[in-house]
């Protein structure tokens, strides 16, 4: 018999399986399929009773959630809870009582916390359904505001107003100065006429009346525009090139602005090159903008910026008001101060949305930003132009930036 | 006595047979045994050489099946991955027998005082008889090759080894089956 007739003889073999052994053994396996169903549904507490590894896993985790359990517990007898704070600190502040002498955490109902540093006072001025107006009279104050929040936030010091929209920002305050640092999210902050926004990482620094007048003894001559309000970046302060008057770089300047694509406010703005107006007992904005035109001719930045700021603030209700925005960006980009041209044209926007230069400002602000090198802002600042002029001038360079 | 109830469900596709079983139907479970038990049950008898163990046999093959049914990567294999479990429960049992038949051998040689050996009656029963005695690692791929006539690839699946093995153990097992022949 050899191999191939032994698997034959195999194969020939009939099955002995029938309908009622098929049948029979379906019921066991139904019966088994129940059965381990039923066992699973508990197999989370009888599976380790055989198993000393699951034993040492289950008291580990036991040991673990009670400590942590008893750390909950210490720290919630132990450490004053924020409601407590809430209450007690803002009755203290209210009443003008001592402050915390150490940091505190109040919540303010629906909007976030504010961590008030020793000595630092929040007042609760009014609130509503949809506002909270809260006055800072004094100290540090960290803001964290919930994304999702249900009402907005003003903080109000002295004369300025600073509308919260983003999520987190410092507010410093002394009898002289404030200082308002954004360090995620953007603010509003509206400061006498002026108004602009704060973005992450940007910081506005301002003086007080008395400080300021104290400056200018100080300084002997010092430009009110500049001394009055001194908006400044923490990432972008050039110190060195302060008061320094550069060469005379026109070709240099013009060259730079048709790189970036800019237009120049000048050849855009007829009122820039007009004749002053007969009236020489205060300078008026023409002739401000035309000294500007000058001493960026000159490669004088740091003076046409003082030249701006001060035009800003004599005529804050002009109609050039908007050019001279633009034109502070331009200043601003020349000076190699990129966020602060992107600050500048992003003010340009905020009072003139429908200008002339709103093209070129947009576009403006995705350079800046990608010279500072903000790409993710800059590709964002691309994305809005993209949208909102999708035939621009600027539009292939900004499809490019986008990508 | 309980009802004994074989849905009569009709599921051709093995993969909503899957994707049944999956969620818990047990219609579909129903199916899959009415669909698959014959062949499993042929597979197992092949293996065995015996009857004894074939209810077992089936019987933890689909229990393993229904319980695994979510680790089925390729559903369309569903016969396949059935058959490889229905292999490797007959190892089982096929050890189990082996342990069994030694230990029936020993007592049988303290009684008689010689070699016991099964009474075979004619030739199907002397081939089981003489494929039984192989060991199970030659004899599987050996029986799933020559006697259901599976190819190399279908047969190593099974047996899960490489088709190379499946070859060396088919010629090992041949070699076995002669040289035992040859023996009686």
């Amino acid at each position: 018999m050899n191999t191939d007739k032994i698997a034959e003889l195999i194969r020939q073999d009939p099955v002995p399986w029938h309908d009622l052994r098929e049948r029979r053994v379906f019921t066991d396996i139904q019966l088994q399929i129940t059965k381990s169903r039923t066992q699973s549904k508990t197999m989370v507490l009888q599976t380790p009773l055989g198993n000393p590894l699951h034993y040492k896993v289950i008291l580990t985790a036991a040991a673990t959630l009670l400590v942590g359990l008893g750390v909950f517990i210490g720290a919630q007898l132990f450490a004053p809870s924020p409601e407590s704070l809430t209450s007690d600190d803002t009755a203290r502040n209210v009443d003008g009582a001592p402050v915390a002498d150490f940091d505190s955490t109040l919540e303010i109902n629906g909007v976030g916390n504010a961590v008030l540093s020793p000595g630092a006072r929040l007042m609760l001025q009014s609130e509503n359904a949809n506002e909270i107006h809260m006055s800072q009279t004094i100290g540090r104050i960290h803001y964290a505001i919930l994304p999702q929040r249900n009402r907005t936030l003003f903080v109000h010091i002295r004369q300025i107003e600073v509308r919260v929209i983003g999520t987190a920002f410092d507010i410093d305050m002394n009898n002289n100065a404030v200082v308002i640092s954004v360090s995620k999210g953007v603010v509003s902050v509206v400061d006498g006429k002026k108004q602009f926004f704060l973005g992450a990482r940007e910081r506005y620094q301002t003086q007080f009346e008395t400080l300021q007048h104290k400056k200018s003894e100080t300084e002997m001559a010092p430009s009110p525009a500049h001394t009055a309000t001194d908006i400044e970046y923490q990432k972008n302060i050039n110190t060195k090139n302060k008061g320094k008057p550069k060469k005379i770089q026109p070709q240099k300047d013009e060259k730079k602005s048709r790189a970036t694509g800019l237009t120049d406010a000048r050849s855009q703005e007829p009122a820039m090159n007009e004749t002053p107006d007969s009236d020489t007992s205060a300078p008026q904005i023409e002739d401000i903008l035309k000294n500007v035109d000058l001493a960026r001719r000159h490669g004088n930045f740091a003076h046409a910026k003082e030249l701006l700021l001060q035009a800003i603030q004599t005529y804050p209700d002009d109609a050039k008001i908007p050019v001279c925005y633009f034109t502070l960006g331009n200043v601003a980009y020349s000076s190699g101060r990129y966020l602060d041209a992107a600050r500048s044209y992003r003010q340009y926007l905020l009072v003139a949305p429908d200008g002339n230069l709103s093209e070129d400002a947009l576009a403006a602000i995705a350079d800046s930003l990608t010279q500072a090198g903000q790409i993710r802002s800059a590709a964002d600042a691309a994305q809005r132009y993209i949208e909102t002029y999708p035939n621009g001038i600027h539009a292939q360079r900004m499809k490019a930036l986008a990508q | 006595m309980q009802q004994v109830h074989v849905n009569t469900l009709s599921i051709d596709s093995d993969y909503e047979l899957v994707s049944r079983i999956r969620l818990g139907d047990d219609d579909a479970v129903s199916a899959m045994y009415r669909k698959y038990a014959r062949y499993i049950a042929a597979i197992a008898y092949r293996l065995m050489g015996n009857d004894a163990d074939l209810d077992d046999i089936v019987q933890d093959t689909f229990v393993t099946a229904v319980k695994c049914i979510g680790s089925v990567r390729d559903a369309t294999v569903l016969k396949t991955w059935l058959a490889t479990i229905a292999v490797r429960s007959t190892s089982r049992y096929a050890a189990a027998r082996r342990r069994q038949l030694r230990f029936v051998e020993k007592k049988m040689f303290e009684v008689h005082g010689q070699d016991f050996a099964a009474p075979t009656h004619g030739d199907r029963m002397e081939a089981h008889s003489l494929i039984g005695q192989i060991p199970y690692k030659y004899r599987a791929p050996w029986i799933l090759c020559k006697v259901l006539e599976m190819n190399l690839e279908e047969t190593s699946k099974l047996c899960d080894c490489s088709v190379a093995t499946s070859k060396r153990r088919i010629a090992r097992a041949e070699k076995l089956i002669r040289r035992i022949r040859d023996e009686h």
